[in-house]
Parts: C-alpha cells; sequence; structure tokens
C-alpha cells in the first residue's frame, strides 16, 4: 500500500501520541500538530494526503482551521475528529468542505478507511471546490 | 445552508466525469451504510430499552445527521443540479427541530484546576460537577449564609488519572465488575480503590490546591469540608444521594489528600453499584470536589422544598444533632419538621431519637459520641430555627425555580448555613402510584411502615447485616435490613424488594431505591424479626404491607425495572419520530419526491435511490453509448441491472442483456455461484427462456404476499473485473454486497449488509441475527443491531474469499423467504442449524 502522509490535528497530547503511533503501525507516516497555528506552519513547509482535524481546541479551533486551510490549501482533504458530537457544528464543517466527521471514541479501521477514502477522492479530482 | 460551487467542467470528456462521480457515489453509499447504523442504534436504545447516555444520544443523532446531509451534498453534485433543492429545505427542517431538542454541549474552555465558589454557577456544571455549582449560585443568592470556599474542576480530575495511567488501568477491570458477581464486585473496587488512594497528585495541581487553601480567609487552624462533586454525563436528573465520600474537618495541609481520597471514594462498592447500574462508563463519571470553609455545627440535616403529603405540597427538614452525617445514613431517627410554603409555618414536629452524635475530632475528621438515655429526645433545632432555614432554602427555589434537597447547618452561634444545593428531582413520580389498598384476604405478615420507593416485589426473605451477608445474599431475594445504611445500596440491582427497620425516605438508601425502581418499605420498626429468612414474601411498599407467599395480582402491574436516563431517554423519544421511521414507500407509489420525505431515514433512502437512479441514468448519451448498462439473466428472480464500470463483462458480447458466463467480476460470479446452488429452493423458479424467465418472474411476483410489491425497484449492481457493489432489494429486504477479490491479498474484502423485511421487528430482528451467527461461523467479523446485520471479511488469499462469496450467495436465497417463518427464537436455532449442515430446503 502506498504511504499516505497525514497530519493530525489535537491539542490533548493524550490522543495525539498514542494515535500517531497506532497510524504509523499501519504504515501511515504521521505529522502531529497540538494547535491550529502549528498546523498551518506544517502545512506551508511540507505536504499532506490528508488532515486529521480536531473540532475543538482552544486558541484556533477546527472550523477555523478547515477554512484557513480550504483557503490556503485547497486540495488538502480534511476530516473533523471530535470528542463531543454536534449536529450544528458537524454540518457546518461539512458545508465548509470538510470530507468527512468522525466522533471519538474512534475506531482505528474506521478512521484509516476515512483517511484513504479522502486521499483516493482528492488524488482523482484535484481541483474540486468544496466551498 | 451554503451551497458549494459544482466545476461545471468535463461533461464531454468521458472518463474523468465518470470516475468523480463514481468516487461520490462510493461516497454516498458509505454514508448510507453509516445512517442506517445510526438510526438501527437508536431503534435498538428505544426499542429494549438499553442505558444511554447523553453522550451517546448525541452521538447518534448527530452521525445520523451529519451523514444524511454528506448524502445530500454528494447527490447534488452528482447530478450537479438544483434538481434536489428541496431535499435542503426538508434537511433544514427536520434539522432546526432536532438540533433544537438535542442539547448542544456548550464549548468547555478551560477554567484551570480551581475555581473560586464566588464565580461558579449552573453553567460551568460540566466543569465542575453539580454539587459545586449549585453550592456556587447558593452563595450569590444567600451570601453569608454559605461557607466560603472552592472548587476543584474536572481539569484537575482529568490531570489527576492521566498522571497515573489511571485511566487505562481501571478500563481493564472496568469489564470484570460489570460482569462480576458480588463478591468479585467488591474485590474489584477494593483493589481500584486502593489503586487511586496511592497514586500520586500532579504538582501543578496539588499547587493550585494549596494556593486556593491559602487564600481562604481564616487562621492557620481553618477546618474544611471536602465534598465530592461529581460530574455523570448528561445526567440530568441524577440525585447524587451520598454515594460518594464528602471529608469533614480537614485541615488546610490535608486538602490534597482529601481530593485524592474523594476521588477514590468513586469506586467503593455503593458507588461503582449506582453509577453502572445507571448506565455511565468509567469515563463518563469525572470526580471534582467542592471544598468549604467547616461549619461547626450544633445541628445540621436536610432539607426538601418540595415533599408530596396528603394534605398538599409541604417542605420538610430532616435534623440531628451535631454534624450532619447520621442525617441521611439511617443510623439514627431524625427529628422531622414540616411546613407549609404557602403560610410559611410549622405545621408538624415530629420528634426522632438520636444515640449518636456525630462532631470534629480533635486532630482531623470525625468522631462519634454516645448520647445518655436521657437526652436522646432533646430536639435538634427549635421551630424558630426551623422556619430560618427553610426561609433560605425557599429563597434559593425561587430564584432557581425548581424544588431543591438542601443540605444546612446551624453553628453554635445560631447562625444558620447552607451546606448544599440541588435540584429535587420528580418525587411524586418516583414515589409511584397513589397508595393501594390492602388486598382483602391476602395473608398479611406485616401492615406498617412507609413507602420509600413504590411498586410490588417478592422473594425468598434475606436478612443483610454485616458485608459477609451482603455477599452472600442471593439476587432476587426480598432484602430486611436495621438501619437504612447507604451501603445496602449494592444489593438494590438485584433485589425484589428491600424492607428497613429504620429510614427515612429523605435518606440515601430510600432516594437510591426509587431512582433504580426497587420497592423499599421502610421505618417498620421490626421487619427484620417478623420477616423469616428464606420464607417467600410480596412486598407492596404502595399498600405499605407485606404478605406471606407471592401475590401475583399485586405483582402484576409493575413498571419494567430498568435502569435509565430519563432525560435523555425523554429527548430521544422526542427526535427518534423525526429521524426513525420510514414513511417514503414505494419508488412507484405516488408522492415519493423530497416533498414527502418526512424523516430523516426518508432522506437517506431518497438520497441513495436518486443516486442510484443517477448512476444509471439513461438520458445521459455518454452512458448509453458506453453500453454500460445490461440487463442480467438468471435463474435467480430478481431483476438485476449491470453497471460495467470498466472490465467487469465479456468484452466480446454486446447485446442489452448479459447471462452469467458473460460476467468477468470475479466476486459476483463467486456470489452468484452461491445464490444459483442446486440444492437451493429457488431452483424451481429457473426460467428455461427469456420467456420463461419474464414468466418466472412474474410467479414469483404473485407467490408473496399482495401487500408487497416486490418488483418495483430492480436491484443494482457495478461491476469491474475485480469489484462488485450489488444493492438489491427484494419487497422490504435490502441487501448489499460490496467486495474486491483479486490477487493482492491486502486489498480483497468483502462486506454485506442486509436490514429489512416485511414482518414485525421481532421476527426481522431474529432473522438478522440468524444471519449474523451463519456469517460468524463462516469467519466473518459481524455487527447486529435490531433488524441491520453488517458482516465484514478481509485480507485473505482470493480463494478463500471466492468461499466467502460463495457462502454469502447461498445465504441470501436461504433467507429469502424466511422472515415469516422466524416464529420464535428456537424455530430460528433450527433454522440455523440446517444451514450449517448444508440443509438448504429445510422447513420447520
Amino acid at each position: 500500500m502506498a504511504d499516505l502522509k497525514v497530519l493530525l490535528v489535537d491539542d490533548e497530547q493524550e490522543f495525539l501520541e498514542p494515535m500517531a503511533a497506532r497510524l504509523t503501525r499501519r504504515s501511515i507516516s504521521c505529522t502531529t500538530a497540538q494547535s491550529g497555528e502549528e498546523a498551518l506552519r506544517l502545512l506551508s513547509q511540507e505536504s499532506f494526503d490528508c488532515a486529521v482535524v480536531d473540532v475543538r481546541m482552544p486558541s484556533m479551533d477546527g472550523l477555523e482551521l478547515l477554512r484557513k486551510i480550504r483557503k490556503s490549501f485547497s486540495n488538502l482533504p480534511v476530516v473533523l475528529l471530535t470528542g463531543h458530537a454536534s449536529v450544528e457544528l458537524g454540518i457546518q464543517g461539512m458545508e465548509l468542505g470538510a470530507f468527512e466527521y468522525l466522533m471519538k471514541p474512534v475506531e482505528l479501521d474506521e478512521l484509516l478507511d476515512a483517511i484513504r477514502r479522502a486521499a483516493q477522492e482528492s488524488a482523482l479530482i484535484p481541483d474540486f471546490q468544496r466551498a | 445552508m451554503k451551497l458549494f460551487s459544482i466545476s461545471k467542467r468535463n461533461t464531454a470528456a468521458g472518463i474523468p466525469d465518470l470516475d468523480r462521480r463514481i468516487a461520490w457515489f462510493r461516497e454516498i453509499l458509505h454514508a448510507n451504510n453509516a445512517a442506517l447504523g445510526f438510526i438501527a442504534e437508536l431503534q435498538e436504545t428505544l426499542q429494549f430499552s438499553n442505558p444511554v447516555t447523553k453522550a451517546g444520544a448525541s452521538r447518534m443523532v448527530t452521525g445520523v445527521m451529519v451523514q444524511a446531509f454528506r448524502m445530500i451534498s454528494n447527490l447534488m453534485r452528482i447530478t450537479g443540479n438544483e434538481k434536489h433543492r428541496e431535499l435542503i429545505a426538508r434537511f433544514n427542517d427536520l434539522k432546526a427541530k432536532i438540533s433544537g431538542t438535542v442539547e448542544l454541549i456548550p464549548a468547555l474552555k478551560p477554567v484551570g484546576f480551581v475555581l473560586p465558589l464566588a464565580g461558579v454557577g449552573p453553567d460551568l456544571a460540566e466543569a465542575v460537577g453539580m454539587k459545586s455549582a449549585y453550592l456556587g449560585e447558593a452563595r450569590r443568592i444567600l451570601r453569608a449564609h454559605v461557607p466560603s470556599g472552592f472548587a476543584i474542576t474536572v481539569e484537575a480530575y482529568r490531570a489527576f488519572m492521566a498522571h497515573n495511567d489511571l485511566g487505562a488501568r481501571i478500563a481493564s477491570m472496568m469489564h470484570g465488575f460489570r460482569e462480576g458477581d458480588l463478591v468479585s464486585r467488591f474485590d474489584t473496587s477494593a483493589r481500584l480503590v486502593q489503586m487511586v488512594e496511592h497514586a500520586q497528585v500532579p504538582e501543578e495541581v496539588s499547587r493550585a490546591l494549596e494556593e486556593a487553601v491559602a487564600g481562604l480567609p481564616g487562621g492557620p487552624d481553618l477546618r474544611m469540608a471536602v465534598r465530592s462533586s461529581a460530574l455523570h454525563e448528561g445526567g440530568h436528573q441524577m440525585s447524587f444521594a451520598g454515594q460518594y465520600r464528602s471529608l469533614l474537618n480537614v485541615r488546610r495541609d490535608g486538602v490534597v489528600d482529601a481530593f485524592r481520597r474523594v476521588v477514590a471514594s468513586k469506586y467503593s462498592p455503593q458507588a461503582m453499584t449506582y453509577w453502572t447500574e445507571r448506565g455511565f462508563t468509567d469515563a463518563e463519571v469525572a470526580m471534582c470536589c467542592c471544598v468549604v470553609t467547616m461549619v461547626d455545627a450544633a445541628a445540621a440535616g436536610v432539607l426538601y422544598t418540595f415533599f408530596p403529603d396528603s394534605s398538599g405540597p409541604r417542605t420538610i427538614i430532616q435534623a440531628v444533632r451535631g454534624l450532619g452525617l447520621t442525617a441521611g445514613d439511617g443510623s439514627v431517627e431524625p427529628d422531622t419538621i414540616t411546613l407549609d410554603p404557602a403560610s410559611r409555618k410549622v405545621v408538624e414536629v415530629r420528634s426522632g431519637l438520636q444515640k449518636i452524635l456525630v462532631r470534629s475530632a480533635e486532630g482531623e475528621g470525625t468522631e462519634e459520641v454516645m448520647i445518655c438515655e436521657a437526652d436522646r429526645r432533646i430536639p435538634a433545632m427549635t421551630p424558630k430555627q426551623a422556619l430560618l432555614i427553610s426561609e433560605l432554602a425557599w429563597k434559593m427555589e425561587t430564584a432557581l425555580k425548581r424544588p431543591l434537597d438542601v443540605e444546612w447547618a446551624i453553628d453554635r452561634g445560631g447562625r444558620a448555613f447552607i451546606l448544599q444545593a440541588r435540584p429535587l428531582y420528580d418525587l411524586a413520580g418516583r414515589f409511584g402510584a397513589a397508595r393501594r389498598p390492602v388486598l382483602e384476604g391476602a395473608p398479611v405478615l406485616l401492615h406498617k411502615g412507609t413507602r420509600a420507593s413504590g411498586g410490588a416485589g417478592a422473594g425468598p426473605v434475606c436478612r443483610v447485616d454485616t458485608d459477609l451477608d451482603i455477599m452472600s445474599c442471593p439476587p432476587g431475594s426480598v432484602v430486611t435490613v436495621g438501619e437504612a445504611n447507604p451501603r445496602f445500596t449494592v444489593l438494590l440491582p438485584r433485589a425484589a424488594a428491600i424492607v428497613a427497620d429504620m429510614g427515612e425516605v429523605t435518606g440515601h438508601l430510600a432516594t437510591v431505591a426509587r431512582e433504580l425502581r426497587v420497592p423499599a418499605l421502610f421505618a417498620t420498626r421490626d421487619a427484620t424479626k417478623v420477616l423469616k429468612t428464606g420464607a417467600t414474601v410480596t412486598v407492596d411498599a404502595d399498600a405499605e404491607v407485606v404478605y406471606a407467599g407471592r401475590v401475583e395480582s399485586v405483582l402484576t402491574d409493575k413498571e419494567p425495572r430498568t435502569a435509565v436516563h430519563d432525560a435523555v431517554r425523554e429527548m430521544l423519544q422526542t427526535v427518534a419520530p423525526l429521524i426513525i421511521p420510514l414513511t417514503l414507500r414505494d419508488r412507484f407509489a405516488s408522492g415519493y419526491s423530497p416533498r414527502t420525505c418526512r424523516t430523516i431515514h426518508d432522506i437517506v433512502r431518497f438520497c441513495h435511490q436518486a443516486t442510484i437512479e443517477a448512476m444509471f441514468d439513461l438520458g445521459d448519451k455518454a452512458l448509453r453509448h458506453s453500453r454500460s448498462v445490461r440487463k442480467l439473466i438468471s435463474p435467480v428472480p430478481i431483476d438485476c441491472r449491470i453497471f460495467n464500470l470498466g472490465g467487469g463483462l465479456d468484452p466480446g458480447k454486446d447485446a442489452d442483456s448479459v447471462e452469467i458466463s458473460d460476467i468477468v467480476c470475479r466476486p459476483m460470479r463467486a456470489l452468484w455461484k452461491g445464490m444459483t446452488d442446486p440444492r437451493l429452493h429457488w431452483r424451481q423458479t429457473r426460467p428455461v427462456s427469456l420467456r420463461g424467465f419474464m414468466s418466472a418472474v412474474v410467479d414469483y411476483n404473485f407467490d408473496l404476499d399482495a401487500r408487497l410489491r416486490p418488483m418495483g425497484e430492480p436491484s443494482y449492481i457495478f461491476v469491474t473485473a475485480d469489484y462488485m457493489n450489488l444493492n438489491s432489494r427484494i419487497g422490504y429486504h435490502f441487501s448489499t454486497v460490496d467486495a474486491r477479490v483479486c490477487d493482492t491479498i491486502e486489498l480483497n474484502y468483502a462486506s454485506f449488509r442486509f436490514v429489512g423485511g416485511s414482518t414485525s421487528i421481532e421476527q426481522r430482528s431474529r432473522r438478522a441475527v440468524l444471519i449474523e451467527h451463519l456469517l460468524a461461523a463462516r469467519g466473518f467479523e459481524t455487527d447486529c443491531r435490531a433488524d441491520l446485520v453488517n458482516a465484514r471479511i478481509r485480507h485473505r488469499p482470493p480463494e478463500e474469499m471466492d468461499t466467502a462469496l460463495f457462502e454469502v450467495g447461498l445465504l441470501m436465497a436461504y433467507v429469502n423467504h424466511l422472515d415469516m417463518a422466524l416464529v420464535s427464537d428456537e424455530v430460528t436455532r433450527r433454522y440455523e442449524d440446517a444451514f450449517l449442515a448444508g440443509n438448504y430446503g429445510f422447513k420447520a
């Protein structure tokens, strides 16, 4: 399977590290960021196949980050991952162009599947505008 | 709702356009699967009264809503147009109603480890727990009548748990607790308490606590009360009835350790019983604390601002001398003072009997003191003091607009304090029905006491006193106890009823009995003597009587005893009709349009159907010329349309219809081999010629119940050389098979989903279970909810995948007629055994 490069963005260290480790074991090359600002910085330096973003983060929340990603890195599919399900935020995320919306606790396979689908679809549709 | 802009390029370029459509199409199938899964979960939760938390409910509702939305979005991308705009309007309508009901979890901004009580209110309940939140509010309303203090937040709790990796260590022991008997529960509990009490409090947390303590007014010898303020996520209607620990008379330097011990009390046997019975997981219960300046109480107790009585709503106070620890634990008979909140007068004073008094000990903590015989009936408070406390409570009740359960104290100087206030949840409801009369002619063993929790239960009497008694008490017993001590709550989940010699309806044990709906009769004086161990008795708490033997007429109209989160369940029941029912019927019935979608399920079904039709849209010239769509001729009496995505069919064959021998698609060939196996029942309808096929189809039609319109919709199969996606509908049975079989093992998978049927939910569910068992026996990973079953097998060599698909084909044919036959679990098992034995023509 081709290596996929994923950016994992979440303010909770206790979630980030084990999840990155698990994804790495499944041949995903995983970079982590603990804030929106850090994420944007990393995105400007390297290219990724997919970003997995926590919706609720203290300084820049997930939707704000999503907006910025859609604007500056329109090819990058974003999978939203949240610990607190919310209909409004979920749909807002979709309207803003997120690829998928997953809820914690998320099964590794479910997340992997979403990442693969996201990467596949955006490879197929390089300049597809979502929002 | 914002629309996305669709790239309008390349409708003529053929392949890229198709690729994109296929990508969106696969997303829709994925979302469809996910949405139906959430719907089935909701259905199962409501149907079988599964315990559900607020987080769980939000998850299901959000899941189905977001996936439905994704289906609409992707459908609109495929059709690229305004045709389905109405769907958006319908969806938004439903969303407004549903979101409005499902409370949004407020954005939790970090608040730090400690918050002063003055800065805390009900809006911060998720950060500090209900007790602290309400006490903060009480302080705002009553000022100096509430001792100063601070809240230890959920962040401090989580930091503590994370620091010692406790969460993971505990999680591995939780399963054992749930499945174990009482003995192993006690053992697990003891180990958990030990683990927490010996864990290290992280430095940032202890520093924050020490600073907060230093900031409290009072000299170096200030004493504090450290109380639990637990957060049960989503548990609005929870009494928090004394299941956790409060530590009194704690010194300034003892607060950090007290915090740790209060957290450990989350794992005491009675606490664990309480929150596991209510359906919470370990992660959903956070132990926050409330630290307040200690009141040197001369008298203390509880107060309910609202208490239903035969003469009307009352305010009831229970008072003891000394510290209020004994007020709810059944070890003393408190004084009871009843007031009329309307006239603001004391209407009744009933003096109790207090043998023990609790006070602050010299060093730290509390000690019990025996009261001499002569002094046992000294009243704890004067009517004037009772009024004083009541005024404070009524003031809060008015401000908070709800009835309250209040803990209070009066210090040696006569000053009144409120130590705790929380919403009183529905006593009237929990007390159950109106009182029942004693049954004529039934053998009465005991006719006294007070109903502490309504209902009736029968079983053999089991006298319980020591911990050893607790552990050896058989389930289904009528438990008799002397004092109504909270440690007996561990018995409640499996008890038929509980009868106590002493105990108050406002006490902890009574409150939990009501929550868990266990019939309870207290203050009987001598039930422990009158009711003989081992004898079967019937306790009718509503009639306040115990009969000898089983009295069926009293037992029959019991409410099912389920531990539920009422507020959450009610919320789900409100939104369920907007989500679950499928009101859209036949594609060809009149009124099949976005406008007639009344529920989210309707929208999901409509999108799924519209997508498939869009993919097969023969109005699209590009598709028509590509010969992508063919009709399948086969012995299987389903109208199948095959969509060749490339490489799935023999390129040499060009007719409008194809036979199985023309199919190159490997997984489909395997599936069909199973479906057309000679041992199957379907063989009878094998057509000889095309005309024969048509008549076979017609016959099949008329074989089925006239209510059904099975042939209304064809089944669609997408194929490539190694991939297939089948969406089949026969009557109200929906099957999906999605599979890939090639030489690369890591890419191979076969997923199967089966849902629906035309009979009752019981029979459909039985069929789902049958399918689940049979596929699991063949090595599939399975997952079954109500009438939906998902199964998957993957990463096997191609030959094994062929065999698996063959089995699926056999099974699909086998179960086709089955749901009407599955009249009982026993019959279902026989059909399972028949299939496993290769007896595919079996009829029970």
